[in-house]
């Protein structure tokens, strides 16, 4: 049984504008769309180019629109799928560099605006911080964030604003506003409580529909309002 | 490649991530500009009563007509979904309910396809009525 695999082609040395090529890819039980991908690499157009490292859901390097959603594709069954047809597209709202590979500089450079490292008031102790199992829980799912900007390309609010934090940045935000280690809490809200940050966001949904680590960045962008809000109300912003 | 312009963009994301929150969202997005439009018109009937009641009766007396209270069904629709989504965002935001956006956007439907049927039979008969017919 084969499967046909629709891909977004552009390369900028020869395209004028993007295109859909089809290949055939043989179809076994257990075939990801990475597997996919290789398959076409290796075996039908070496030319073809896009993203993967590790092909464990753990890198967040082959995020790319499968199907009606954005996806990982190490970890997108074929057969899941239930379709004989398996279009492929890069991530949206960046600049397509080749094929499924996109330039990350804007969700990157929208990342660090938001500072992303621990940044402690305390003096440092001389061994490591320790937190107890409370205080780790708060950032129990937000540190599963694997940067695949899933949420970026979804968002289309992105599209309308570049300079628009995105979903994953005010995901990392909260993370480190939550953790007990950190102690810039309002100087962080200070960088996102602002219309290019939380509140620039529409609640479309879309980062919490794809999001690969079932993390909600919704949610996050709601509690850093309600935290912004309590922090405007009291003089601390 | 061809920049795309913001239209299309849009076209795009609506058509990569077809789903309940963005259907919702482009939604509002319509019936907030149709509302927009509404209230022109809606500014301009209202205010030819500067001129004196005679320009108002002429003004009211255009849009007193069957082709219009049938667009006004349209109009209730558009007022209604406009405003229980935002409720239901209102929800979402202030109670963190998240991950039960999309229950509500189907029991909103629901209830906006309950009120539009009672409003639609309610205005259709006031303007069969009017013109000597009847819905039975």
């Amino acid at each position: 049984m084969e499967k046909t695999f629709r891909i977004l082609r552009y390369d900028p040395e020869k395209d004028q504008e993007a295109h859909f090529q089809d290949y055939k890819v043989p179809y076994e039980k257990g075939l990801t769309v990475l597997e996919g991908l290789y398959y076409i690499l290796e075996n039908l157009d070496a030319t073809l180019a896009f993203r993967s490292s590790c092909r464990a859901a753990i890198c967040g390097s082959c995020a790319m629109h499968i199907n009606g959603q954005y996806r990982l594709a190490c970890r997108t069954q074929v057969s899941a799928l239930n379709s004989d047809l398996i279009t492929v597209r890069p991530l949206s709202h960046l600049t397509i560099l080749k094929d499924l590979v996109v330039d990350l500089k804007p969700f990157f450079d929208n990342y660090k605006k938001i500072e992303p490292y621990l940044q402690p008031e305390k003096a440092e102790p001389a061994k490591e911080f320790t937190q107890s199992e409370k205080e780790r829980g708060k950032i129990d799912k937000l540190v599963d964030c694997i940067l695949c900007a899933a949420c970026y390309g979804s968002c289309p609010v992105a599209s309308t604003n570049p300079k628009y934090l995105g979903p994953q940045a005010l995901v990392a935000a909260l993370r480190f506003i939550n953790d007990s280690r950190d102690g810039k809490t309002q100087e962080r809200l200070a960088i996102v409580a602002n219309d290019e940050g939380i509140f620039r966001c529409h609640t479309i949904f879309n980062c919490q529909q794809v999001c690969p680590k079932d993390i909600d960045p919704t949610n996050a962008i709601l509690k850093l309002r309600g935290k912004s809000f309590m922090s405007k109300l009291t003089g601390k912003i | 490649m061809r920049k795309k312009n913001q239209l299309v963009k849009l076209y795009d994301d609506f058509t990569l991530n077809f789903n309940t929150g963005t259907i919702a969202w482009l939604l509002h997005r319509v019936t907030g500009v149709l509302l927009l439009v509404y209230f022109l018109m809606h500014a301009f009937v209202i205010g030819s009563a500067v001129h004196g009641h005679v320009n108002f009766d002429t003004a009211l007396a255009k849009v007193q007509t069957p082709f219009f209270h049938i667009l006004e069904i349209g109009l209730i629709g558009v007022i209604f979904f406009h405003l229980i989504n935002g409720v239901r965002l209102l929800i979402i935001d202030l109670t963190g309910l998240s991950k039960a956006h999309k229950v509500l956007f189907w029991i909103f439907m629901a209830a906006l396809v309950v009120f539009m049927a009672y409003t639609a039979r309610m205005i259709l008969t006031n303007v069969l009525s009017e013109a000597g017919g009847s819905l039975k």
